[in-house]
Protein backbone atom coordinates (compact mmCIF):
# COMPACT_ATOMS: atom_id res chain seq x y z
CA UNK A 1 0.00 0.00 0.00
CA UNK A 2 1.32 3.41 -0.97
CA UNK A 3 1.40 5.96 1.83
CA UNK A 4 -0.56 8.38 -0.34
CA UNK A 5 -3.43 5.89 -0.71
CA UNK A 6 -3.15 5.08 2.96
CA UNK A 7 -3.86 8.68 3.90
CA UNK A 8 -7.28 8.60 2.18
CA UNK A 9 -8.12 5.37 3.95
CA UNK A 10 -6.82 6.61 7.28
CA UNK A 11 -9.15 9.56 6.95
CA UNK A 12 -12.09 7.29 6.06
CA UNK A 13 -11.24 4.96 8.92
CA UNK A 14 -11.38 7.87 11.37
CA UNK A 15 -14.98 8.38 10.21
CA UNK A 16 -15.72 4.62 10.32
CA UNK A 17 -16.53 4.83 6.63
CA UNK A 18 -13.94 2.31 5.42
CA UNK A 19 -15.25 -1.06 4.25
CA UNK A 20 -13.99 -4.05 6.30
CA UNK A 21 -11.72 -5.50 3.59
CA UNK A 22 -9.80 -2.25 3.16
CA UNK A 23 -9.79 -1.66 6.90
CA UNK A 24 -7.90 -4.92 7.36
CA UNK A 25 -5.35 -3.95 4.70
CA UNK A 26 -4.92 -0.55 6.27
CA UNK A 27 -4.43 -2.11 9.68
CA UNK A 28 -1.65 -4.31 8.24
CA UNK A 29 -0.01 -1.30 6.63
CA UNK A 30 -0.08 0.72 9.84
CA UNK A 31 1.66 -2.16 11.62
CA UNK A 32 4.64 -1.80 9.31
CA UNK A 33 4.72 1.94 8.56
CA UNK A 34 5.52 4.30 11.44
CA UNK A 35 4.96 7.37 9.25
CA UNK A 36 1.39 6.38 8.43
CA UNK A 37 0.82 5.35 12.04
CA UNK A 38 1.75 8.89 13.01
CA UNK A 39 -0.56 10.27 10.33
CA UNK A 40 -3.36 8.08 11.66
CA UNK A 41 -2.84 9.45 15.15
CA UNK A 42 -2.79 13.03 13.87
CA UNK A 43 -5.93 12.57 11.77
CA UNK A 44 -7.80 11.31 14.81
CA UNK A 45 -6.62 14.20 16.94
CA UNK A 46 -7.48 16.67 14.19
CA UNK A 47 -10.98 15.27 13.73
CA UNK A 48 -11.86 15.23 17.42
CA UNK A 49 -10.34 18.68 17.98
CA UNK A 50 -12.30 20.11 15.04
CA UNK A 51 -15.50 18.70 16.47
CA UNK A 52 -15.03 20.56 19.71
CA UNK A 53 -13.49 23.70 18.19
CA UNK A 54 -15.45 24.63 15.08
CA UNK A 55 -18.10 27.27 15.63
CA UNK A 56 -21.67 25.98 15.75
CA UNK A 57 -23.53 28.89 14.23
CA UNK A 58 -27.03 29.43 15.54
CA UNK A 59 -29.94 31.03 13.80
CA UNK A 60 -30.15 34.74 14.62
CA UNK A 61 -33.28 35.72 16.54
CA UNK A 62 -36.31 36.22 14.34
CA UNK A 63 -34.58 34.95 11.23
CA UNK A 64 -36.72 31.82 10.86
CA UNK A 65 -39.94 33.84 10.80
CA UNK A 66 -38.44 36.33 8.34
CA UNK A 67 -37.25 33.59 6.00
CA UNK A 68 -40.62 31.87 6.08
CA UNK A 69 -42.66 35.00 5.48
CA UNK A 70 -40.54 36.19 2.56
CA UNK A 71 -40.36 32.78 0.91
CA UNK A 72 -44.11 32.21 1.11
CA UNK A 73 -44.80 35.70 -0.20
CA UNK A 74 -42.63 35.06 -3.27
CA UNK A 75 -44.63 33.75 -6.20
CA UNK A 76 -43.42 30.45 -7.62
CA UNK A 77 -43.06 29.78 -11.31
CA UNK A 78 -44.95 26.57 -11.45
CA UNK A 79 -48.02 27.21 -13.57
CA UNK A 80 -47.82 28.36 -17.13
CA UNK A 81 -51.32 29.17 -18.32
CA UNK A 82 -53.49 29.37 -15.22
CA UNK A 83 -56.23 31.80 -16.18
CA UNK A 84 -56.43 35.01 -14.24
CA UNK A 85 -59.91 34.43 -12.89
CA UNK A 86 -59.01 31.25 -11.03
CA UNK A 87 -57.66 32.74 -7.82
CA UNK A 88 -60.62 35.08 -7.53
CA UNK A 89 -63.12 32.36 -8.29
CA UNK A 90 -61.65 29.94 -5.80
CA UNK A 91 -61.89 32.60 -3.12
CA UNK A 92 -65.65 32.53 -3.44
CA UNK A 93 -66.03 28.87 -4.17
CA UNK A 94 -66.94 26.40 -1.49
CA UNK A 95 -64.16 24.21 -0.18
CA UNK A 96 -65.17 21.17 -2.21
CA UNK A 97 -65.61 23.20 -5.34
CA UNK A 98 -62.17 24.71 -5.04
CA UNK A 99 -60.63 21.27 -4.79
CA UNK A 100 -62.38 20.27 -8.00
CA UNK A 101 -61.29 23.47 -9.62
CA UNK A 102 -57.71 22.91 -8.56
CA UNK A 103 -57.74 19.45 -10.10
CA UNK A 104 -59.27 20.82 -13.27
CA UNK A 105 -56.76 23.64 -13.52
CA UNK A 106 -53.96 21.15 -12.88
CA UNK A 107 -55.09 19.11 -15.87
CA UNK A 108 -55.52 22.16 -17.97
CA UNK A 109 -52.07 23.45 -17.14
CA UNK A 110 -50.58 20.13 -18.16
CA UNK A 111 -52.30 20.10 -21.55
CA UNK A 112 -50.77 22.95 -23.54
CA UNK A 113 -47.30 21.42 -23.69
CA UNK A 114 -46.69 20.56 -27.31
CA UNK A 115 -45.65 17.02 -26.49
CA UNK A 116 -46.61 14.91 -23.56
CA UNK A 117 -44.03 14.25 -20.88
CA UNK A 118 -44.09 10.60 -21.85
CA UNK A 119 -43.04 11.37 -25.40
CA UNK A 120 -40.28 13.65 -24.25
CA UNK A 121 -39.00 11.15 -21.74
CA UNK A 122 -39.12 8.43 -24.39
CA UNK A 123 -37.18 10.65 -26.80
CA UNK A 124 -34.61 11.39 -24.10
CA UNK A 125 -34.20 7.71 -23.21
CA UNK A 126 -33.96 6.76 -26.89
CA UNK A 127 -31.17 9.26 -27.36
CA UNK A 128 -29.18 7.61 -24.57
CA UNK A 129 -29.69 4.03 -25.74
CA UNK A 130 -29.49 3.94 -29.48
CA UNK A 131 -26.03 5.43 -29.88
CA UNK A 132 -27.83 8.25 -31.57
CA UNK A 133 -27.32 11.05 -29.11
CA UNK A 134 -25.99 13.53 -31.64
CA UNK A 135 -26.05 14.01 -35.40
CA UNK A 136 -23.67 16.91 -35.29
CA UNK A 137 -20.99 16.76 -32.63
CA UNK A 138 -19.63 20.12 -31.65
CA UNK A 139 -19.14 22.25 -28.61
CA UNK A 140 -19.29 25.29 -30.88
CA UNK A 141 -22.72 26.83 -31.33
CA UNK A 142 -21.60 28.29 -34.65
CA UNK A 143 -21.36 24.76 -35.96
CA UNK A 144 -24.53 23.37 -34.41
CA UNK A 145 -26.89 26.20 -35.25
CA UNK A 146 -26.28 26.31 -39.04
CA UNK A 147 -26.61 22.55 -39.14
CA UNK A 148 -30.22 22.87 -37.98
CA UNK A 149 -30.92 25.73 -40.37
CA UNK A 150 -31.10 23.41 -43.43
CA UNK A 151 -33.35 20.93 -41.71
CA UNK A 152 -35.98 22.82 -39.75
CA UNK A 153 -38.50 25.54 -40.50
CA UNK A 154 -37.73 27.21 -37.18
CA UNK A 155 -34.48 28.25 -35.61
CA UNK A 156 -33.74 26.51 -32.32
CA UNK A 157 -31.57 28.36 -29.83
CA UNK A 158 -28.06 26.98 -29.57
CA UNK A 159 -26.33 28.62 -26.66
CA UNK A 160 -23.15 27.87 -24.78
CA UNK A 161 -23.79 27.96 -21.04
CA UNK A 162 -21.20 28.05 -18.26
CA UNK A 163 -21.12 24.81 -16.35
CA UNK A 164 -23.05 22.92 -19.02
CA UNK A 165 -21.03 21.45 -21.83
CA UNK A 166 -22.64 21.75 -25.26
CA UNK A 167 -21.85 18.53 -27.08
CA UNK A 168 -24.00 18.75 -30.19
CA UNK A 169 -27.42 18.46 -31.75
CA UNK A 170 -29.65 16.03 -33.56
CA UNK A 171 -33.00 15.85 -35.26
CA UNK A 172 -35.78 14.14 -33.37
CA UNK A 173 -39.49 13.65 -33.84
CA UNK A 174 -42.14 14.70 -31.35
CA UNK A 175 -45.87 14.36 -32.03
CA UNK A 176 -44.95 13.29 -35.53
CA UNK A 177 -43.27 16.61 -36.21
CA UNK A 178 -39.58 17.39 -36.57
CA UNK A 179 -37.92 18.75 -33.46
CA UNK A 180 -34.46 19.91 -32.62
CA UNK A 181 -32.61 18.23 -29.78
CA UNK A 182 -29.64 20.14 -28.43
CA UNK A 183 -27.49 18.07 -26.13
CA UNK A 184 -25.59 19.25 -23.08
CA UNK A 185 -23.51 17.36 -20.56
CA UNK A 186 -23.15 18.23 -16.92
CA UNK A 187 -20.78 15.98 -15.05
CA UNK A 188 -21.88 12.50 -16.13
CA UNK A 189 -25.44 13.54 -16.91
CA UNK A 190 -26.91 14.05 -20.35
CA UNK A 191 -29.40 16.85 -20.90
CA UNK A 192 -31.65 17.04 -23.94
CA UNK A 193 -33.11 20.40 -24.89
CA UNK A 194 -36.05 19.75 -27.22
CA UNK A 195 -37.34 22.58 -29.36
CA UNK A 196 -40.43 22.21 -31.55
CA UNK A 197 -42.48 24.72 -33.53
CA UNK A 198 -45.40 26.10 -31.52
CA UNK A 199 -47.92 28.87 -31.64
CA UNK A 200 -46.39 32.29 -30.99
CA UNK A 201 -46.30 33.52 -27.46
CA UNK A 202 -44.32 33.14 -24.31
CA UNK A 203 -45.03 31.07 -21.24
CA UNK A 204 -43.21 31.02 -17.94
CA UNK A 205 -41.32 27.89 -17.13
CA UNK A 206 -43.04 24.99 -15.47
CA UNK A 207 -41.57 21.79 -14.15
CA UNK A 208 -42.63 18.18 -14.04
CA UNK A 209 -41.16 14.82 -13.15
CA UNK A 210 -41.67 11.61 -15.08
CA UNK A 211 -40.00 8.24 -14.46
CA UNK A 212 -37.45 9.90 -12.21
CA UNK A 213 -36.45 12.37 -14.91
CA UNK A 214 -36.92 16.09 -14.48
CA UNK A 215 -38.58 18.16 -17.16
CA UNK A 216 -38.66 21.92 -17.53
CA UNK A 217 -41.04 23.45 -20.07
CA UNK A 218 -41.46 26.92 -21.45
CA UNK A 219 -42.48 28.58 -24.69
CA UNK A 220 -40.63 31.40 -26.38
CA UNK A 221 -40.11 32.75 -29.89
CA UNK A 222 -42.72 30.45 -31.38
CA UNK A 223 -41.09 27.34 -29.99
CA UNK A 224 -42.07 24.92 -27.27
CA UNK A 225 -38.91 24.17 -25.32
CA UNK A 226 -38.37 21.29 -22.93
CA UNK A 227 -35.30 20.25 -20.99
CA UNK A 228 -35.13 16.60 -19.95
CA UNK A 229 -32.48 15.06 -17.74
CA UNK A 230 -31.73 13.04 -14.65
CA UNK A 231 -29.86 15.90 -12.98
CA UNK A 232 -31.39 17.79 -10.08
CA UNK A 233 -34.40 19.79 -11.06
CA UNK A 234 -32.78 22.95 -9.66
CA UNK A 235 -29.83 22.59 -12.02
CA UNK A 236 -32.21 22.08 -14.90
CA UNK A 237 -34.14 25.21 -13.90
CA UNK A 238 -30.84 27.11 -13.72
CA UNK A 239 -30.04 25.98 -17.26
CA UNK A 240 -33.52 27.02 -18.43
CA UNK A 241 -32.91 30.46 -16.98
CA UNK A 242 -29.57 30.66 -18.72
CA UNK A 243 -31.37 29.77 -21.95
CA UNK A 244 -33.71 32.70 -21.49
CA UNK A 245 -36.72 31.09 -19.78
CA UNK A 246 -38.53 33.25 -17.28
CA UNK B 1 -56.09 26.28 -0.48
CA UNK B 2 -53.01 26.27 -2.58
CA UNK B 3 -51.28 28.78 -0.30
CA UNK B 4 -52.16 26.78 2.76
CA UNK B 5 -50.71 23.70 1.12
CA UNK B 6 -47.54 25.55 0.18
CA UNK B 7 -46.92 26.82 3.67
CA UNK B 8 -47.56 23.39 5.15
CA UNK B 9 -45.09 21.78 2.78
CA UNK B 10 -42.57 24.51 3.44
CA UNK B 11 -42.92 24.03 7.19
CA UNK B 12 -42.35 20.30 6.84
CA UNK B 13 -39.55 20.33 4.29
CA UNK B 14 -37.55 23.44 5.06
CA UNK B 15 -38.13 24.81 8.54
CA UNK B 16 -36.58 21.86 10.43
CA UNK B 17 -33.31 22.33 8.53
CA UNK B 18 -33.12 26.12 8.52
CA UNK B 19 -30.50 26.38 11.25
CA UNK B 20 -28.25 23.77 9.66
CA UNK B 21 -28.63 25.56 6.35
CA UNK B 22 -27.67 28.83 7.97
CA UNK B 23 -24.59 27.26 9.58
CA UNK B 24 -23.43 25.87 6.23
CA UNK B 25 -24.04 29.23 4.55
CA UNK B 26 -22.08 31.02 7.31
CA UNK B 27 -19.14 28.70 6.80
CA UNK B 28 -19.25 29.07 3.03
CA UNK B 29 -19.79 32.80 2.54
CA UNK B 30 -18.24 33.83 5.91
CA UNK B 31 -20.49 36.82 6.44
CA UNK B 32 -23.59 36.88 8.66
CA UNK B 33 -25.81 39.08 6.51
CA UNK B 34 -24.75 37.44 3.26
CA UNK B 35 -25.39 34.05 4.84
CA UNK B 36 -28.89 35.23 5.67
CA UNK B 37 -29.42 36.28 2.05
CA UNK B 38 -28.17 32.88 0.91
CA UNK B 39 -30.63 31.07 3.17
CA UNK B 40 -33.46 33.33 2.02
CA UNK B 41 -32.59 32.56 -1.58
CA UNK B 42 -32.45 28.85 -0.71
CA UNK B 43 -35.89 29.01 0.93
CA UNK B 44 -37.39 30.52 -2.19
CA UNK B 45 -35.68 27.95 -4.39
CA UNK B 46 -36.76 25.13 -2.09
CA UNK B 47 -40.37 26.25 -2.36
CA UNK B 48 -40.02 26.33 -6.12
CA UNK B 49 -38.57 22.81 -6.34
CA UNK B 50 -40.79 21.22 -3.73
CA UNK B 51 -43.55 20.43 -6.23
CA UNK B 52 -41.33 18.71 -8.73
CA UNK B 53 -39.13 16.89 -6.23
CA UNK B 54 -39.76 13.16 -5.92
CA UNK B 55 -37.08 12.22 -3.41
CA UNK B 56 -37.01 12.89 0.33
CA UNK B 57 -37.05 16.50 1.32
CA UNK B 58 -34.55 15.83 4.08
CA UNK B 59 -31.65 17.76 5.50
CA UNK B 60 -29.29 16.84 2.64
CA UNK B 61 -31.87 18.06 0.14
CA UNK B 62 -32.06 21.48 1.76
CA UNK B 63 -28.31 21.71 2.38
CA UNK B 64 -27.73 21.01 -1.31
CA UNK B 65 -29.98 23.94 -2.19
CA UNK B 66 -28.24 26.19 0.35
CA UNK B 67 -24.89 25.14 -1.05
CA UNK B 68 -25.90 26.03 -4.61
CA UNK B 69 -27.18 29.41 -3.44
CA UNK B 70 -23.94 30.00 -1.50
CA UNK B 71 -21.80 29.19 -4.54
CA UNK B 72 -23.85 31.64 -6.61
CA UNK B 73 -22.96 34.30 -4.04
CA UNK B 74 -19.30 33.27 -4.07
CA UNK B 75 -19.30 33.35 -7.88
CA UNK B 76 -20.48 36.96 -7.78
CA UNK B 77 -17.41 37.69 -5.65
CA UNK B 78 -15.25 35.94 -8.22
CA UNK B 79 -14.55 32.94 -6.01
CA UNK B 80 -14.42 29.83 -8.14
CA UNK B 81 -15.38 26.43 -6.84
CA UNK B 82 -12.38 24.40 -7.83
CA UNK B 83 -10.45 21.63 -6.19
CA UNK B 84 -6.82 22.77 -6.06
CA UNK B 85 -4.71 20.74 -8.44
CA UNK B 86 -1.51 20.51 -6.41
CA UNK B 87 -1.30 17.22 -4.62
CA UNK B 88 1.71 18.09 -2.53
CA UNK B 89 -0.42 18.30 0.57
CA UNK B 90 -1.44 14.69 0.15
CA UNK B 91 1.96 13.29 0.96
CA UNK B 92 2.46 11.62 4.28
CA UNK B 93 2.44 14.10 7.08
CA UNK B 94 6.03 14.22 8.21
CA UNK B 95 7.29 13.29 11.58
CA UNK B 96 5.73 11.88 14.69
CA UNK B 97 2.94 13.67 16.47
CA UNK B 98 4.40 16.16 18.87
CA UNK B 99 2.66 16.59 22.15
CA UNK B 100 3.01 20.35 21.85
CA UNK B 101 1.09 20.23 18.57
CA UNK B 102 -1.61 18.07 20.01
CA UNK B 103 -1.96 20.25 23.07
CA UNK B 104 -2.27 23.44 21.08
CA UNK B 105 -5.94 22.88 20.37
CA UNK B 106 -6.55 26.51 19.80
CA UNK B 107 -10.17 27.12 18.85
CA UNK B 108 -9.48 30.43 17.13
CA UNK B 109 -6.55 29.06 15.17
CA UNK B 110 -8.46 26.02 13.90
CA UNK B 111 -11.49 28.09 12.95
CA UNK B 112 -9.23 30.41 10.99
CA UNK B 113 -7.43 27.54 9.27
CA UNK B 114 -10.76 26.00 8.19
CA UNK B 115 -11.97 29.39 6.95
CA UNK B 116 -8.82 29.72 4.87
CA UNK B 117 -9.40 26.41 3.07
CA UNK B 118 -10.72 26.62 -0.50
CA UNK B 119 -14.55 26.32 -0.39
CA UNK B 120 -14.65 22.78 -1.78
CA UNK B 121 -12.34 21.61 1.00
CA UNK B 122 -13.96 23.78 3.65
CA UNK B 123 -17.42 22.40 2.97
CA UNK B 124 -16.46 18.73 3.38
CA UNK B 125 -14.82 19.52 6.71
CA UNK B 126 -17.91 21.43 7.86
CA UNK B 127 -20.37 18.80 6.61
CA UNK B 128 -18.39 16.08 8.35
CA UNK B 129 -17.13 17.66 11.57
CA UNK B 130 -19.88 20.21 12.27
CA UNK B 131 -22.94 18.68 10.61
CA UNK B 132 -21.71 15.14 11.27
CA UNK B 133 -23.20 13.85 8.03
CA UNK B 134 -22.34 10.40 6.67
CA UNK B 135 -20.25 10.17 3.50
CA UNK B 136 -23.38 9.16 1.62
CA UNK B 137 -25.27 12.25 2.80
CA UNK B 138 -22.30 14.50 2.01
CA UNK B 139 -22.24 12.95 -1.46
CA UNK B 140 -25.91 13.89 -1.86
CA UNK B 141 -25.29 17.47 -0.79
CA UNK B 142 -22.29 17.87 -3.10
CA UNK B 143 -23.81 15.74 -5.88
CA UNK B 144 -20.59 13.76 -6.28
CA UNK B 145 -19.74 10.05 -5.79
CA UNK B 146 -18.92 8.83 -2.27
CA UNK B 147 -15.34 8.13 -3.40
CA UNK B 148 -14.91 11.80 -4.20
CA UNK B 149 -16.13 12.73 -0.72
CA UNK B 150 -13.59 10.32 0.75
CA UNK B 151 -10.60 11.67 -1.16
CA UNK B 152 -11.61 15.31 -0.83
CA UNK B 153 -12.02 14.98 2.91
CA UNK B 154 -8.62 13.30 3.22
CA UNK B 155 -6.97 16.05 1.20
CA UNK B 156 -8.72 18.76 3.19
CA UNK B 157 -7.53 17.13 6.42
CA UNK B 158 -4.02 16.75 5.04
CA UNK B 159 -3.95 20.48 4.28
CA UNK B 160 -5.29 21.35 7.70
CA UNK B 161 -2.69 19.19 9.41
CA UNK B 162 0.14 20.81 7.47
CA UNK B 163 -1.22 24.30 8.15
CA UNK B 164 -1.85 23.49 11.81
CA UNK B 165 1.68 22.20 12.20
CA UNK B 166 3.14 25.24 10.46
CA UNK B 167 1.09 27.66 12.56
CA UNK B 168 2.03 25.93 15.79
CA UNK B 169 5.71 25.98 14.84
CA UNK B 170 5.58 29.73 14.10
CA UNK B 171 3.87 30.35 17.40
CA UNK B 172 6.60 28.54 19.28
CA UNK B 173 9.43 30.22 17.35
Amino acid sequence: MRCEDALIQISAAVDRELDPARAVKLHDHLETCPTCRAADEQMRVLSSTLRTSLTQYELPAGMAARMRATALATPTLVTSTTPRWVPRASKFAALAASWLLAAYVGMWVALPHMSSDDQLVAAHSRSLQANHLIDVASSDRHTVKPWFADKLSFSPPVVEVDGYQLIGGRLDVLDGKPAAAIVYKRRLHTINLFAAAATPGTTKLSTSVRNGLSLVHWRADGMQMTLVSDINQNELVDLAHALGAR
Amino acid sequence: MRDLDRSRRFDAAVMPHLERGYALARWLVRDPSEAEDVVQDACIRALKYIDGWTGDTNRSWFLAIVRNAAYDTLAKRGVRAEVPLDDTDLGCVEGTPETSLLAASDRTLLNRLVEELPPLFREVIVLREVEELSYRDIATVLDVPVGTVMSRLARARGRLLVAWQAATKTERA
